[in-house]
């Protein structure tokens, strides 16, 4: 008996340190954060009250919301076409397909981002495309806006959504498509009724850690939306840096915190969450 | 087909047909000008080591493999070019592939969803398909619930409930162990003298390959080696590989030293034997002979046979039913003889000296390739 | 001439890159850059990337930052060539006269981190290189001396730039910037800005509506006396006009790049780019000092600085010398603050200082006061107009 408990309390102690070591740098300081929001400029939770009677935080809210989502959902399907690609091209094929992947993944959000903006600036590479191959007479508006922003975002996402599918396609075994064709289902169905549930976890992962990340995003959107674009973490860092508005800035990024681990309990509730982050 | 049981769907069972089918992988044939007919509701197990080919002949029938050349019929119509979800065939695999995120009631709802038929509608198929394989009662668990007797029975079931013109089984009963393989060999058979639809076999054991098939064709480096009845193929192999994969043998080559009507004398290491058997075989022609273990007969003393030699025991296992001996012969090698335990004339012990004997029915002569 | 982004190396964080958001200082040394040597980078330019690193270990650098020994004044801007033109410009002289050492930090002043340090009771930097908004801010905030004007010589400012909480240390201007190639006519004024008919294309304005809302005012017909007090409902409603057609600009090579690439045909940017931007593009594009907002860059003491008040304002005093302030004009750009300097500038350089008095008759000074006012509920007026200026934006 004296062994077993020996055992439990080495593992304590060998998990101790990485426990101290976040409580000192993850915990404490979203105390702090936490703290400021309902003690400045004065205690109570006037901050939070502004969340409901602002409405150019609600707009600011919905410009998130908005744009986070469709970021997700467009990244998500992009990256399950790309992993499926990659699941089942040969082998040296998916090694190319990983590299490029990963490559992009290493390069700075600035460079990214400006990239972007030459690409798809009034007389940057696109609408020249566009205008010779004749599809439009008149360069078309593509960046300096939500559509600028979103590509760049979803560009940037992809890497984040391609690798938890693609992990997940890989462990499928080709045996169950071809038991459904066998049985009779046309690759479409056997797609849809097989495959598709079969990804599931992938698929849940890679929406939630886009979702997640997308929510923090400011960059991109800053360089890519033309300063029009206003998201919400763009909006704490102006409260915090420039305003000096630190009550408004940390209730605006609790709030952020509480809005993810809301979206994580809603997931929670239809997925076996330990599953997704990898428990067997 | 044995039993006084009438078939319930002869009426659906079809024939099929090979007609010199290959497949080529670069510049490897895996399936070497394979032509066979495979009659109605005849239960046709293909036979053969691993790389001989019956599986890729299997997922040719079954359309996930395009023969290089050659075509395949069912019936009068050819089905080589036509997708496999289009054949119709009911398909049990290797490791049963069940949808791990269905039921089992969904699993065997399946084939019959993506016909089109709702589940409302499907319920009674659905029940008798599990009544038919006896899993009624764990209709709504998981495939990771389940063993894997009952995996295969659910797999089974899948592949019956559509009324499927022909099935197909690859191995199903490779990954079980012993006792349960037995006891799914007896039901595979009632389900198909129940049914009466043809089953194309897979296997590489000949045990199971003779307790189930009406028809067995072994396959040897993608050709067919030789096929037939079980009970033809076992006492009349054609070849030494036949004779050595099918069960056991000893082999004796010898020259042929004489001959009359029904038996020729033949000389192996001096000892002379005889051998019955109506083919020509000339004098001084170099000759193989295969015999079985448990047509030896094992006796202390010198049986009255006209083949017979001494030797002591080398090795010999104990089977319960039967024991097998090694017994080290001077002349005539090893050979190995079985014979029951409950009633040994020897006493089994190493290096004990006994008889061996063997009428010249007993053996067949082969051709040593 | 490249338009890369100044100083900040190869960092993976969206945090540290100020992509957008620039104060004035941070340009010069960007500008300076490109004009003189890249120098090696340096401790300073190391603790300033640090330091950039979000707000704890902001704290945390900032006892690694230059810590003031007793009789050592530290001075802090945005790093880079600034390091060494304020030591030339500013540095050297003091310390002859004072026999004090000044260290010059590069780290960058931001405004987040004066006050994080100042409610930490760990101040370490003596003097700061900040901007007029920050100066407001800082003030509001209440962690900023009041400039100790018994030291600090009034008289050789612009009355204007005298805050309470902050003094001038150099002068630039934001003007009307135009495209002389893809305008039909010349644009003289912001009335022209606004005329979208007559002057099609986009603008370029900038994130913060400091030295923006002027541009509002005059557009609606306000003269140069008059554009303070400034009507915010009218300045926004007025920007809301032609919203649709600005791009806006977060940082001072931002602006310069649109021009270059032809995304915009004018714009209100600061004159120090559209210095740059005339140089570069061969004169195609050009600017006018007409209706121009000069604005102040500002000296800020942090309270419970380590040199003790006084020792800081004398710094400053001392950096009111009109010729120490022509050393840092040639060497960065910056249009001294004193106006006695303005004769004393060489002939060829004249027409890029905003504080020469033809210069300076065209412009409306920056008023700081005004924006130092209440504006209602608890608010200043600086407050006020971020907000409605940020909403607009993004509406």
């Amino acid at each position: 008996m004296t062994r077993v408990l020996d055992q439990q309390s080495r593992y304590w102690l060998l998990v101790m340190p990485a426990l101290l070591l976040m409580t000192v740098f993850y915990v404490y300081p979203l105390i702090q954060v936490l703290w400021i929001s309902v003690t400045e400029p004065e205690p109570g939770l006037g901050n939070y009250a502004e969340l409901f009677t602002s409405g150019f935080l609600h707009k600011i809210w919905w410009t998130t919301t908005r744009i986070c989502t469709l970021t997700t959902i467009l990244t998500v399907v992009l990256g399950y076409i790309v992993a499926f690609a990659m699941a089942h091209v040969r082998e040296r094929q998916m090694t190319a397909m990983m590299f490029c992947i990963l490559l992009t993944f290493w390069l700075s959000v600035l460079i990214r981002a400006f990239a972007w903006v030459m690409l798809l600036r009034t007389n940057g590479m696109i609408n020249d495309l566009l205008m010779a191959i004749g599809l439009t007479d008149e360069p078309l508006r593509l960046s300096r806006n939500e559509f600028g922003v979103v590509v760049g975002m979803v560009h940037f996402m992809l890497p984040l959504a391609i690798l938890p599918i693609y992990a997940n396609l890989r462990g499928i075994s080709p045996s169950y498509v071809s038991a459904a064709r066998g049985l009779g289902a046309s690759a479409r169905q056997a797609f849809l009724g097989v495959y598709l549930p079969l990804s599931k976890p992938g698929i849940i992962s890679a929406t939630m850690l886009v979702f997640v990340f997308s929510l923090g995003f400011f960059i991109t959107p800053a360089i890519l939306g033309g300063g029009k674009v206003v998201m919400i973490s763009e909006y704490i860092r102006v409260a915090f840096e420039e305003t000096l508005l630190w009550g408004k800035a940390t209730m605006l990024a609790t709030s952020l915190l509480f809005a993810v681990l809301l979206v994580l309990a809603v997931v929670g509730r239809f997925v076996d969450l330990r599953k997704v982050f990898g428990a067997t | 087909m044995t039993g006084s049981e009438q078939p319930v769907r002869s009426g659906l069972s079809h024939a099929l047909s090979l007609h010199s089918v290959t497949k080529l992988y670069g510049s490897l044939a895996a399936v070497d000008d394979v032509s066979l007919s495979i009659p109605r509701g005849s239960f046709l197990t293909l036979l053969g080591p691993s790389g001989s080919g019956k599986t890729t002949i299997l997922m040719a029938i079954a359309g996930f493999v395009q023969p290089t050349r050659g075509e395949i019929r069912l019936d009068d119509r050819v089905i080589t070019n036509v997708p496999p979800d289009k054949r119709n065939f009911g398909m049990v695999f290797q490791g049963y592939a069940l949808f791990p995120h269905m039921t089992v009631e969904d699993n065997i709802w399946f084939p019959l969803k993506v016909r089109g038929i709702s589940k409302a509608r499907a319920s009674t198929a659905i029940g008798e398909a599990l009544e038919l394989v006896q899993m009624g009662a764990l209709a709504r668990r998981l495939p990771s619930q389940l063993s894997g007797g009952q995996q295969q029975r659910v797999a089974l079931a899948r592949a019956l409930v559509f009324e499927p013109d022909l099935m197909l089984l690859d191995e199903p009963l490779s990954a079980l162990d012993k006792k349960l393989r037995a006891d799914l060999q007896w039901e595979l058979k009632a389900l198909h003298r129940k049914l009466g639809t043809t089953f194309i076999y897979v296997t590489h054991d000949q045990e199971e390959a003779l307790s189930m098939s009406d028809e067995i064709v072994i396959l040897r480096d993608g050709r067919i080696e030789q096929q037939g009845e079980p009970g033809a193929l076992y006492e009349k192999p054609a070849t030494r590989f036949v004779a050595d994969f099918l069960g056991k043998s000893n082999f004796l080559a010898g020259k042929v030293a004489g001959r009359d009507a029904e038996t020729f004398t033949y000389s192996v290491e001096g000892t002379e034997l005889r051998q019955c058997s109506t083919a020509p075989v000339a004098l001084g022609e170099n000759v193989l002979v295969a015999l079985r273990p448990e047509k030896i007969v094992v006796a202390r003393s010198r049986p009255d046979l006209p083949n017979a030699t001494v030797g002591r025991i080398a090795e010999f296992n104990y089977y319960g039913a039967n024991y097998h001996f090694k017994v080290a012969t001077p002349h005539l090698g090893d050979l190995i003889a079985t014979t029951p335990a409950w009633n040994c004339d020897v006493e089994p012990a190493l290096d004990s000296e006994v008889w061996l004997g063997w009428s010249p029915e007993a053996a067949v002569v082969v051709e040593d390739r | 001439m490249s338009t890369k982004k100044p100083s900040i190396k190869g960092t993976l964080y969206e945090k540290d890159l100020y992509a957008d958001e620039e104060l004035f200082q941070m340009d010069c040394a960007a500008i300076a850059r490109e004009r003189l040597e890249r120098g090696e980078i340096d401790r300073r330019t190391f603790l300033k990337a640090l330091g950039l690193i979000g707000m704890l270990p902001a704290v945390a650098t900032l006892g690694r930052d230059a810590h003031a020994a007793a009789g050592e004044v530290v001075v802090v801007n945005w790093g880079g060539p600034a390091v060494d033109a304020y030591m030339k410009a500013f540095g050297e002289p003091f310390e002859k006269a004072t026999g004090m050492k000044v260290v010059i930090d590069g780290t960058g002043p931001l405004g987040s981190k004066i006050r994080a340090m100042v409610e930490a009771k760990n101040v370490t930097w003596d003097v700061c290189d900040t901007g007029a908004g920050t100066t407001l801010v800082l003030a509001k905030a209440g962690v900023i001396e009041p400039i100790d004007y018994t030291i600090v010589d009034r008289t050789k400012v612009l009355p204007e730039f005298a805050f309470e909480h902050g003094v001038v240390n150099y002068m630039f201007s934001f003007i009307l910037a135009y495209n002389k190639k893809t305008n039909a006519k010349i644009p003289q004024n912001w009335r022209d800005f606004w005329n979208l008919a007559e002057f099609p294309g986009k603008r370029t304005m900038r994130k913060q509506p400091n030295g923006m809302m002027e541009s509002c005012m005059l557009a609606a017909g306000r003269s140069l006396d008059k554009v303070y007090p400034i009507d915010i409902p009218l300045a926004i409603s007025k920007f809301k006009e032609i919203k649709d057609e600005v791009i806006i600009w977060g940082s001072g090579s931002q602006s310069q790049q649109l021009f270059r690439e032809q995304e915009v045909v004018m714009g209100n940017i600061w004159h120090t780019r559209a210095n740059l931007l005339r140089r570069d593009m061969g004169g195609d594009v050009d600017w006018t000092w007409n209706e121009g907002c000069v604005a102040p860059g500002m000296w800020n003491v942090p309270i419970g600085n380590p040199a003790g008040k006084d020792n800081a304002m004398k710094f400053i005093a001392s950096a009111q010398d009109p010729d120490q302030q022509i050393e840092l004009f040639k060497a960065m750009g910056n249009g001294p603050a004193n106006p006695a300097a303005a004769p004393k500038v060489p002939e060829d350089m004249r027409a890029f200082d905003p504080g020469q008095p033809e210069n300076l008759a065209m412009q409306v000074p920056f008023n700081g006061k005004w924006y130092e006012e209440d504006y209602g509920n608890g608010k200043t007026n600086d407050q006020v107009s971020r907000e409605l200026w940020l909403e607009a934006q993004a509406s």
